[in-house]
């Protein structure tokens, strides 16, 4: 036997209450003189021993009313016995229901998730209309549709009609988070929980052990049960990834996507049709022939960019059972144009050997068969620098420029702030002191990376140093990868000045051996601040040269004018949208793709203004919608594809697993109703108690009217 | 206050009342005056052998009563009846022994019995006719033989202030001794609370009867000996000399009250099979009502009888 309110048991000392009373009762009278003390004598010897007995019976009578009562609120519960048959069967159910976007798979007429849903019904004719129950959509972060509340038929399956799957992956280390609190919760004498799930092998296969252990610890509390779903089988092919590959964003140019197409299933698959939308308009497409299981192709998509503005990007995959992962979404700022300004720190009338030129060059090689350079660049004298308005350009390029003018740092202050893009490249005339001193500190605080002195010869008595091919995740890096390794290790340094990163920088590359930076990037307001550590000639080394560098040089210009809001958001993170032309406080609202609006004001996020939306729910293309945004902003979210491997494990396997966490696999054909019902057997007895205790008050009364009564006695003490 | 008292039964006077006026004679005066106006002349008419006059006879009238005279001259019956003897002699007895010193409320069944006993005795006194008194516990403390002066009721206090209020011993040995003493036939009036062994005290009236006496008992009992309305646990102190004896009267008022039934019954059935006359007095009521109830009853049955 045990106790769902083992605390009430203390209310057994209530006991001492009658047994007090009777006590005092004892020793508290009054006194009179008597003179018929004659009538007396008998009433003393005829009734003395009777009155004591019953006395001692009416007050164990009322111990034992009291002592059930209490018994009775501290809800005793048996699991077999002779008491058993007495008790009420009550049992409280959590059911932990996966919501994750594998269970939208669809292999037939109806979804896992309509399977699951069916099974939930099932559970749900098994419990007692009033027995608490709990329904969890697992996802990230799990949605609690009912917390413990009276099972009410209708009102369950109200509930249970506007669930539906989310679009967000949802591992089985949630399951237990979700269902440990609810069981706390709940004061029943049995507590059974069901999971139920497609059983996803990716889940269970790599589940943490600590993980394991917490599922293990909730069968200590409640019968644990995994429902697994039908499956039909576990085929799905998903878009997993879609970049940006080339191009800057620029009107009447063409910007060429990278798509990643995995087949996570068992069976290869052939004909798949790629296709690149640009506001809905199918623009390009591309057929993989053949996708082994387990392989990823990566195909190109170019999309022409024919007019400015924000465009909305979509790669889509046909013909499969999972349709949410067959889409990713990205956005397009199209700018009307793009011009950057290359400023020569030391001039020369020499072809290439000016600080700059290589840079011009660079930028000027049309890209992709288009017949104008996407870029339009403009090189100055960096004295001409104090009379260049630097608005008109998208992205400022320093090479070995000796400092910046004093009347000139808040300008180029301001100029980054407000979206535009800064490229350093060092030199021998730079004068890194100045530099820090103007730019790397104060109120015009750009730079990325304090800078180290000159040295003044080549590596003493070393050899020159080589890039480090070991690339960083950074975007800068993307194109690079397409490089061989021979070609980036071909690059060598023979100078370049050492950099100390501030907090905020990412360093995107690096000088092997010693791992010293090499580009450096951070964020300035709206803008970025790239920081070459080396020259942009051939002075101090031979990366000019290399296909590398112009790749790197038009990627900078496609990274520093590239839009914040065009980097996209996994399912399930904020959306967090820089709004520094807000104040804090102001409205900004969110629409997401099904039309929901969500309105909320903007914040004050590490000295920016911020708008931010929580929890994604949705994928697709999400409005932002405020005062100084017209048309709209927009921000693509895109689902995890983590969860897109929809294979679910072998029943043998399932079972083994779910034993070792102390589960029970529950996989009737039919309904599940009889399993559940045979297993039930907690009984509890409170209501029993309480007819025992109303039965003992009863008697209680009953004996003592019968005591004092004086009618009832009177014939029978006559004789 | 006098002219009040001289109003005949405009108010009861409740033994409270009469514990204030303190004289006894006084408080005697004021219960009998109250009742001398109007009927009660002769309340003791039936002792006599004064011929009043004549009466038709009823059946049930007593045959030696009839008048065989007149039955000789006119063949019809008629019954002769007497006037009230206007020499007789009235014992009055008090008990005052522990038990009657009992009282719920201010008077004691002994105070009550004192107010009761002057006022007959002033009654009686005042018809010219001679009143005795003795009062006894544990042993007759005293006798004063009948005479017929008011200063007997002066005796009274004093005699009752001799009792020791020893616990009674036999009321049938006082009654006995009391029968041998007393030789004329008179009234014996006997004031008690009875709690004693009921057949020995009957047999002592049995003695007095035998002697030719006419006897009257008062049997005075608290209100509270009569209902034992007590709740709660108490503790009981006998008052001669019992255990205390502790209970809850609830519990055993049931059996209190049919033992209390079982001796007034036998007190009672005795009492009339020896042909006393038997009153039972609830001391909380008026000393006058009581009084009068009693005499217009003694009157009703000394014409039945006389």
């Amino acid at each position: 036997m045990s106790f769902l309110n083992p605390l009430m048991l203390w209310g057994l000392l209530g006991v001492s209450v009658p047994i007090l009373a009777h006590l005092l009762n004892l020793y508290r009278f009054r006194q009179t003189r008597w003179a018929a003390m004659r009538f007396l004598a008998r009433a003393a010897q005829v009734r003395s021993r009777q009155i004591r007995l019953k006395d001692i019976l009416l007050m164990l009578l009322r111990c034992l009313a009291v002592a059930l009562v209490v018994l009775a609120l501290s809800r005793p519960v048996v699991r077999s016995g002779a008491a058993a048959p007495l008790g009420e069967s009550r049992a409280g159910v959590v059911i932990a229901l996966d919501g994750s976007y594998s269970m939208m798979h669809k292999a037939g007429v109806r979804s896992r998730f309509d399977r699951a849903v069916e099974r939930v019904r099932q559970i749900a004719e098994t419990i007692e209309e009033g027995d608490p129950v709990s329904l969890v959509l697992l996802g990230a972060p799990n949605r609690i549709l009912l917390r413990n509340v009276p099972f009410r038929a209708e009102r369950f399956s109200a509930v249970l009609d506007e669930a539906r799957p989310l679009a967000e992956p949802a591992g089985l280390d949630a399951f237990p988070d979700a269902v440990a609190p609810l069981l706390g919760e709940m004061k029943v004498p049995e507590k059974e929980v069901y999971l139920v799930t497609d059983v996803q092998s990716r889940d269970w296969n790599a589940l943490p052990d600590e993980s394991r252990r917490h599922i293990q610890r909730l069968s200590d509390q409640a019968a644990v049960r995994l429902v697994p779903v039908r499956t039909d089988h576990g085929e799905n092919v998903a878009v997993t990834d879609l970049q940006l590959a080339s191009g800057v964003l620029r009107r009447d140019s063409m910007a060429r996507y990278t798509a990643k197409v995995r087949n996570f299933g068992k069976q290869a698959r052939e004909g798949l049709l790629v296709t690149c939308r640009v506001d809905g308009v199918p623009l390009d497409d591309t057929t993989i022939k053949r996708l082994e299981p387990g392989e990823t192709a990566t195909v190109s998509l170019l999309a022409p960019l024919t007019e400015a503005g924000r465009k909305r990007i979509r790669v889509v995959v046909t013909g499969d059972e999972l349709a949410l992962d067959n889409v990713r979404y990205e956005v397009a700022h199209v700018r009307e144009q793009l011009r950057v300004l290359c400023v020569d720190g030391a001039p020369s009338a020499e072809p290439f050997k000016g600080a700059a030129d290589f840079l011009v060059t660079a930028l000027e090689l049309p890209r992709n068969g288009s017949t104008s350079a996407p870029i339009e660049c403009e090189s100055i004298d960096w004295s001409q620098l104090l009379r260049t308005r630097l608005e008109r350009y998208e992205v400022v390029m320093l090479a070995d420029v000796a400092e910046i003018p004093e009347k000139l740092v808040s300008r180029l202050h301001n100029y980054v702030r407000s979206g535009g893009g800064l490229a350093i490249f060092v030199g021998p005339r730079t004068r890194p002191k100045v530099w820090n001193q103007r730019l790397g500190s104060g109120a015009a605080d750009l730079l990325p990376a304090k800078l180290g002195a000159v040295e003044p010869q080549p590596f003493a008595g070393q050899e020159s140093r080589p890039l480090d091919t070991a690339l960083t995740d950074h975007p800068l890096c993307a194109t690079l990868r397409g490089l061989t390794g021979d070609q980036l290790g071909s690059i060598r340094f023979d100078r370049y000045l050492p950099l100390a990163p501030v907090a905020e920088a990412r360093v995107v590359l690096r000088v092997a051996p010693a791992a010293d930076p090499l580009l450096v990037e951070r964020r300035v307001g709206r803008g970025r601040v790239v920081l070459f550590a080396s020259t942009a000639n051939r002075d101090w080394h031979n990366m000019v040269i290399n296909p590398a560098f112009p790749m790197l040089v038009h990627q900078i210009v496609a990274y520093v004018t590239r839009h914040e809001l065009e980097i996209p958001v996994p399912v399930g993170q904020p959306i967090v949208v820089p709004l520094d032309d807000m104040d804090v406080g102001d409205d900004v609202a969110f629409i997401e793709p099904r039309g929901r609006t969500t309105g909320t004001k903007t914040l004050d996020r590490d000295g920016r203004t911020v708008g931010i939306f929580e929890r994604t729910e949705q994928v697709g293309f999400h409005h932002v919608k405020c005062e100084v945004a017209t048309p709209a902003f927009l921000v693509a979210v895109n689902p995890q594809t983590a969860e897109s491997a929809v294979d679910v494990l072998e029943p043998n396997r399932r079972k083994e697993l779910a034993g070792e966490m102390g589960m029970n696999v529950l996989t009737p054909e039919g309904s599940l109703a009889p399993t559940i019902l045979s297993a039930r057997l907690g009984r509890e007895l409170w209501l029993p108690l309480v007819i025992l205790a109303i039965a003992a008050t009863i008697g209680e009364s009953l004996l003592a009217g019968r005591i004092t009564g004086r009618r009832a006695l009177m014939a029978e003490g006559a004789t | 206050m006098t002219h009040q008292v001289l109003q005949p039964n405009l108010r009861y006077l409740d033994p409270e009342t009469l514990q204030k006026i303190g004289s006894l004679e006084l408080i005697a005066r004021e219960v009998v005056e109250g009742l001398r106006v109007g009927a009660h002349r002769s309340p003791l008419r039936g002792f006599s052998t004064d011929f009043a006059h004549h009466r038709q006879y009823v059946p049930g009238d007593p045959l030696r009563h009839l008048d065989w005279r007149v039955y000789a001259r006119t063949e019809r019956y008629y019954t002769k009846l007497y006037e009230a003897e206007t020499c007789y002699e009235a014992h009055l007895l008090l008990d005052a022994s522990a038990s009657m010193t009992y009282g719920s409320g201010a008077v004691s069944k002994l105070e009550y019995a004192k107010y009761l006993a002057a006022s007959l005795a002033y009654l009686i006194l005042k018809q010219r006719d001679s009143v005795g008194l003795g009062v006894f516990d544990s042993t007759l403390r005293s006798y004063d033989p009948p005479r017929s002066a008011m200063g007997i009721l002066g005796l009274l206090d004093a005699r009752l202030a001799e009792a020791t209020g020893q616990p009674r011993t036999d009321i049938a040995a006082q009654l006995h001794e009391l029968a041998h003493r007393v030789n004329r036939r008179g009234v014996v009036v006997l004031f008690s609370d009875l709690l004693e062994d009921e057949e020995g005290f009957l047999r002592g009236l049995d003695h007095l009867r035998f002697r030719g006496h006419n006897v009257i008992v008062f049997h005075l009992l608290d209100p509270y000996e009569l209902t034992f309305p007590f709740s709660g646990t108490w503790r009981f102190e006998g008052l001669e000399g019992e255990d205390e004896f502790t209970t809850q009267p609830d519990r055993i008022r049931d059996i209190y009250m049919e033992d209390l039934q079982a001796f007034l019954n036998t007190v009672r059935t005795g009492c009339e099979r020896s042909h006393v006359d038997y009153d039972l007095v609830d001391t909380s009521r008026p000393v006058d009502v009581v009084l009068s109830e009693f005499l217009a009853r003694r009157s009703a049955t000394s014409q039945r009888t006389g």
